[in-house]
């Protein structure tokens, strides 16, 4: 990176964290640390509920997702805006008006205690550990493409987020994520704009949309009924309508931002906010990635984009059959390169294109089958998958993006990851200290205590995320495990509130025996099916409500 | 979008009635959300369909 890139960089942590700190100046006690004494507009909310769910992830892995297979990642957001309009039907009125800290505190007030720890110990172990997937990520994408120690990428990523949000809990978090949402817009709009301005100067918009179309790539609705398959639209509508309903509507780290809001109006609004602007958002992410795809049919492209994955098979006994895949790559694409260049002369000649576009068909198909083969090799030395897809977007700026705006881009990929840290950090901490210290250890306090151990435990939080981020390369299939766990309760979680809502003489018992029994279905299903995990969300909540509303009825208690 | 220094006090009524910028009612508003995401499918196939060069 140039200086000035430097100087950008200096100039977004600068902002950041000073903006955060002026920012939190008037917090006052535990409510205004983590609900900022319930008075903050539903703009910032409604942009900080954004921020929390783009992580570094979302910006540098979908892109490659697009850069890969096209734009059917979309069907999986399609639901959201329908989901925004149950929560505001739903669950933000129960939420708002029982005046909690927590999603998890409203279940003992309908349900019991066990029910409430349950959960919240569910979203503890979690989060926690996404907490350091989030830092991780990112920081090892960074030491591959900048050459940045990995360990020095997580702990100034950790450490300031740490200290923004200990000094100025929810309040400097929602404001600060403003500012990195703000930045991410700019970055995807400087990235479209960059990516236009690098292709040879004869290949216009008509052109982009015609290359990426040969192949397919714009294809954003799959209409078959395949439920393996996660990008289809009834796998989004249906599994993806679940899991957003279950992400929104019962995670700590969503919940606590619309539990900001100055009034229920202003909650309201900050999830239609949501509803009108994240698949615009999305749209423009994905569409970087199939520019991408166009772009490196006139520039050459490496055969994997993950270095230190392409240094280790080149190390390895497999390497020579590697280098040979690599030469064949580079063959292919010359030729591909060639016919496409023919190709667009011939399309504005009004020529016949279909031997053209075959010859195209069939160089994309090899170069496919290139990449696969490679990933093949790496997957064998390595022992684990390529995860070359988060490569491509970081590996383009490196090489094709000039100074100042290099720094911008690096930035706006820690501005993801800090504004989806910094939210877990309150919503851990608020989980424990609102759902076990002050419910089981010590009730009674003076504020002024659990302010302070709330400030505790975000710094516990924060060395735990950082903790995990700095091991997570050594646990390998453990964290893939994690994240299964994750899709096994989701769905089960999202149940146990719906019972709460919709089932009037659900209890306790009933909803602690469903939400058991929903966790047990989805391994059930995930052992013995092969559908996508999409469909475990539904799975889950729907066992729930069956289980629970049966228990319910058996119970001693029941009238 | 105003700062937290120019919020009103915690606490303050709930306005669930009336107008909701440009929209009359919520249920407008969510009318609206529904229409919004029935016309992304609808777009988003249409540009499916029309960006589809591949050969068949």
């Amino acid at each position: 990176m140039s200086g000035l890139d430097w100087a950008v960089f200096a100039v977004y942590f600068g902002v950041v964290v000073g903006f955060a700190l002026w920012q939190s100046r008037k917090n006052v006690g535990v409510e205004g640390y983590f609900l900022a004494n319930r008075r903050l507009p539903w703009g910032a909310i409604g942009l900080s509920v954004m921020a929390t769910q783009a992580s570094a992830i979302t910006f540098i892995g979908t892109t490659g997702q697009a850069f890969d297979d096209g734009m059917e990642f979309i069907q999986v957001y399609l639901p959201q805006p329908i989901v925004m309009i149950l929560l505001c039907v739903v669950f933000v009125p129960f939420f708002y008006r029982a005046k909690i800290f927590t999603a998890y505190e409203y279940l003992e007030t309908r349900f019991d205690a066990k029910t409430r720890s349950l959960t919240s110990l569910l979203f503890l172990v979690s989060r926690g550990l996404a907490a350091g997937i989030v830092l991780y990520a990112p920081a090892i994408v960074l030491s591959v493409i900048m050459g940045w120690d990995e360990r020095i990428t997580i702990l100034i990523m950790g450490a300031i987020t740490i200290l923004y949000t200990m000094a100025g809990g929810i309040t400097a978090v929602i404001w600060t994520d403003v500012i990195q949402m703000l930045m991410m817009f700019v970055g995807i709009a400087a990235a479209l704009v960059i990516l236009f301005g690098t292709l040879p100067a004869e290949v216009g918009v008509g052109d982009v949309v015609y290359i990426g179309g040969i192949q397919d790539m714009w294809s954003s609705i799959d209409w078959s009924w395949d439920p393996t398959n996660t990008y289809t639209i009834w796998s989004g509508m249906i599994g993806g309508f679940f899991l957003a309903l279950a992400y929104f509507g019962t995670d700590q780290s969503q919940v606590q931002r619309y539990l900001t809001a100055k009034s229920l109006r202003s909650s309201r609004l900050s999830l239609i906010f949501n509803a009108f602007l994240k698949l615009p958002m999305q749209f423009a992410i994905l569409s970087i990635g199939v520019l991408l795809f166009v772009f490196y049919h006139f520039e050459r492209p490496p055969l994997l984009f993950n270095s230190a994955e392409v240094t280790m098979v080149h190390e390895s006994e497999r390497g020579e059959e590697f280098r040979l895949l690599e030469l064949e790559h580079g063959d292919v694409h010359s030729l591909r390169r060639t016919a496409t260049l023919e190709l667009l002369d011939a399309r504005r000649d009004g020529e016949d294109l279909s031997g053209l576009q075959q010859r195209i068909g069939q160089y994309d198909g090899q170069l496919r089958g290139l990449r696969q083969d490679a990933k093949a090799i790496v997957s064998d030395v390595r022992g684990v998958s390529s995860n070359d897809v988060n490569y491509v977007f970081p590996s383009y700026l490196v090489r094709y993006v000039p100074a100042g705006i290099l720094g911008l881009m690096i930035a706006v990929i820690f501005a993801a990851a800090m504004s989806s840290l910094d939210s877990e950090l309150t919503a851990l901490s608020s989980a424990t200290v609102i759902d076990f210290y002050r419910r089981y250890f010590r009730t009674g306090a003076s504020d002024a205590h659990y302010l302070t151990v709330s400030r505790i435990a975000t710094f516990f939080w924060g060395l735990f995320a950082c903790a995990v981020a700095l091991y997570a390369g050594r646990l390998g299939s453990l964290l893939e495990a994690v994240n299964q766990v994750g899709s096994f309760f989701y769905g089960s979680l999202l149940g146990v509130f719906l019972l709460a809502f919709m089932v009037k003489k659900a209890d306790g018992n009933g909803a602690f025996m469903g939400l058991l029994a929903g966790m047990l279905a989805v391994f059930v299903v995930s052992v013995t099916t092969d559908i996508s995990y999409l469909y475990y969300n539904v799975v889950g909540a729907l066992t729930v409500l069956a289980v629970g509303t049966l228990m319910s009825r058996l119970s001693p208690h029941a009238p | 979008m105003g700062d937290v220094d120019s919020e009103g006090p915690v606490g303050e009524p709930e306005d669930e009635n009336g107008a909701i910028g440009p929209f009359p009612s919520w249920g407008w508003v969510y009318g609206s959300v529904v229409v919004y995401t029935i016309l992304a499918i609808v777009l988003l196939h249409v540009f499916t369909v029309t960006f589809d060069y591949s050969l068949p």
